[in-house]
């Protein structure tokens, strides 16, 4: 075969998965939690790259909303690992954690996403004590199929984290 | 994300920090001290390390999250190193070492010109169809090599064989998983998607007969850049999670070219790999692919062995036609239904097929620089020894023949009938309807 001649075909097929952060901005996160934060989730991303990089059956898109008085995509669009980096947050306000939840679930209808994914992947990190009323928009988000589908981890942060509210 | 036992905690969020630093000093069991350069990967099981020893040799420690430190694993290890290699192309435990938390043992470091078969499939690393058969014998003579001493590998996927884009050598590593065939103490199941069903469904644990299956995964992943269960029964799923792999990979798997069950082709725009290819290939690598993937799922004492697959991929890259028109490989189709030609798949023209030597159930296209392996005359797979190699005349650049490049003497019969001795270093005439024998096996030079 001539020099650089390639095979037929393209790259094996596989699916988009969407991992998104939530992360708790509240002022009780103030200080030492919110840096602590910041510096975990920086932590994660290159594992996060190789672990895409040895997984050709994915696609992994990461994005983030944050919550403190209100809620609001800190970084909105589905960012390929490879590129994606964390912006530090402060934290100040209020914990409107079902306002955060909102956000995903509108995101969680089709469209916007695909028909064919990953189950998607939604990491909570807070201290746990939401001031808003978060069971309804909680429960709004778990009965989306892909709400139904997702894999849902709540990491608490703080040692005074109230882990009932996480579980 | 990697979860260990011996992480530290700051500021009360769990944070993943390498279990050992660059500068610590572990003592082996054989009593070698060796110094960490550098992570170089983590994976669910424990970290991988670049370590030197005082003299300056590198070698790669695996070290195991402390989850992993348990007596059974240790004594497979233990094993391991003990039983020794089976050959330089296992990155094989060599050395033990323990900490008060932990164990870890010491292997050979992956060369660089190793790259992985995710790097295959994301078209990061690109081997010729040539190399990519050789790359096939290799692998299977790497398990046979394996099976036959009596061990089972237990976790063959994407990320446990490497190979060499240039010459199509292999190697395996992770081989920590290996144990004694028909021993149920192994400390995975596999990786779904390359499992065999009998695994998926829980009915059994890993062996060297799932093994098999888990090589035709990975050997049809190669050459197909697909997975041979995933047609229209995946694309059909939204969400593919592990109930709905369950499905597909042990409740119902269905080949996606099952012959008569043609429920799950694959779907066009989604599939394409599995299409493009299957329309490349000749007819037998394609009927061993259905063996594999029809008998071999509902009985896996019908499985394709390993010397099945070495026979083919032979047979695959002997065949190979490269296009005088555009240059790409091509293979040579057998009683091409579309009459003397091939087909090129890249530029769509005829391809005139080249002269081709007939030598007993093998048959060798001749391209300017196909070379005749002892294989080729006794079906031993020794493709080291050579005993022809088509070569350009010194004067007439038009003009091609076959080298004797063997230490015997060949009987060149022509197509007259008249006969004349070939000494080593002496050619033959490519003219098709030539016989050659070769010592005591006969070929014959053919057009079609």
């Amino acid at each position: 075969m001539s020099e650089g001649f390639k095979r037929p075909g393209g790259e094996m097929a596989s699916r988009p998965l969407h991992f998104i952060w939530l992360v708790d901005c509240s002022g009780s996160m103030m200080g030492e939690k919110i840096q602590s934060l910041n510096y975990a989730i920086r932590q994660t991303i290159p594992d996060m790259r190789s672990a895409a990089d040895e997984n050709p059956n994915a696609q992994l898109f990461i994005r983030a909303v944050k919550f403190s008085e209100g809620a609001s995509w800190h970084i909105a669009t589905p960012t390929p690992v490879d590129e994606f980096e964390w912006i530090d947050l402060e934290a100040e306000g209020l914990t409107d954690m079902g306002k955060a939840f909102e956000l995903v679930s509108n995101q969680l209808q089709m469209p916007p996403m695909p028909e064919r994914a990953l189950p998607p992947v939604i990491v909570l990190l807070s201290d746990g004590q939401p001031t808003d009323e978060y069971r309804k928009s909680l429960e709004d988000l778990l009965n989306l199929p892909w709400g139904k589908k997702a894999i849902k981890i709540a990491i608490a942060i703080g040692s005074d984290a109230d882990t009932t509210v996480l579980k | 994300m990697t979860n260990n036992g011996e992480e530290d905690r700051e500021g009360g969020a769990s944070l993943t920090i390498s279990m050992l630093q660059s500068g610590d000093e572990l003592t082996s069991k054989n009593g070698i001290t060796y110094k960490i350069v550098k992570l170089l990967g983590s994976g669910g099981q424990g970290e991988v390390y670049e370590v030197i020893t005082s003299n300056g040799c590198l070698y790669a420690l695996k070290w195991y999250h402390a989850h992993m430190n348990t007596k059974n694993q240790k004594e497979i290890i233990e094993k391991l190193v003990e039983d020794g290699k089976p050959d330089e192309r296992f990155l094989w435990p060599i050395d033990q070492i323990e900490s008060s938390k932990t164990f870890g043992y010491i292997m050979d470091l992956r060369p660089s010109a190793y790259k992985s078969i995710v790097d295959l499939m994301k078209r990061r690393v690109e081997p010729s169809f040539r190399e990519l058969c050789t790359a096939g014998f290799n692998l299977a003579d790497c398990f046979q090599k394996l099976h036959s001493l009596g061990y089972s590998y237990c976790d063959i996927s994407f990320g446990n064989a490497f190979l060499n884009a240039e010459n199509g050598e292999v190697l395996i590593c992770d081989n920590d998983n290996v144990i004694v065939n028909g021993m149920t103490n192994s400390s995975v199941q596999g990786t779904l998607g390359f499992m065999a069903p009998e695994i998926v469904i829980g009915e059994k644990g890993p062996s060297a007969e799932t093994d098999l299956f888990s090589l035709a995964i990975l050997l049809f992943y190669m050459f197909m850049l697909h997975h041979p269960l995933e047609g229209a029964q995946e694309a059909s799923i939204k969400c593919f999670d592990a109930v709905a792999k369950q499905r597909v990979y042990g409740q119902n798997p269905v080949f996606i070219w099952h012959p008569e069950d043609k429920c799950n082709r694959p779907i066009s725009g989604y599939q394409d790999n599995a299409i493009i290819y299957w329309g490349i290939y000749p007819k037998f690598i394609k009927e061993l692919f259905i063996l594999a993937f029809t008998e071999g799922i509902t009985n896996p004492k019908r499985r394709i062995v390993e010397n099945q697959w070495k026979r083919a991929f032979i047979q695959l890259r002997d065949r190979i036609i490269i296009c005088p028109i555009c240059g790409a490989e091509t293979f040579y189709q057998d009683n091409s239904s579309f009459g003397a030609s091939n087909i090129c798949w890249n530029c769509n023209k005829n391809i005139e097929t080249p002269p081709l030597l007939k030598i007993g159930n093998n048959l060798i296209i001749l391209n300017r620089d196909t070379v005749v392996f002892e294989h080729h005359l006794y079906n031993d797979f020794n493709l080291s020894d050579r005993v022809a190699k088509v070569s350009q005349h010194p004067a007439y650049a038009n003009k091609w023949g076959l080298k004797n490049v063997s230490q015997k003497d060949w009987l060149f019969t022509k197509p007259d009938g008249s006969a004349v001795t070939v000494k080593p270093g002496k050619n033959v005439p490519l003219i098709c309807g030539t016989q050659i024998n070769f010592g005591n096996i006969e070929g014959e030079i053919k057009r079609n």
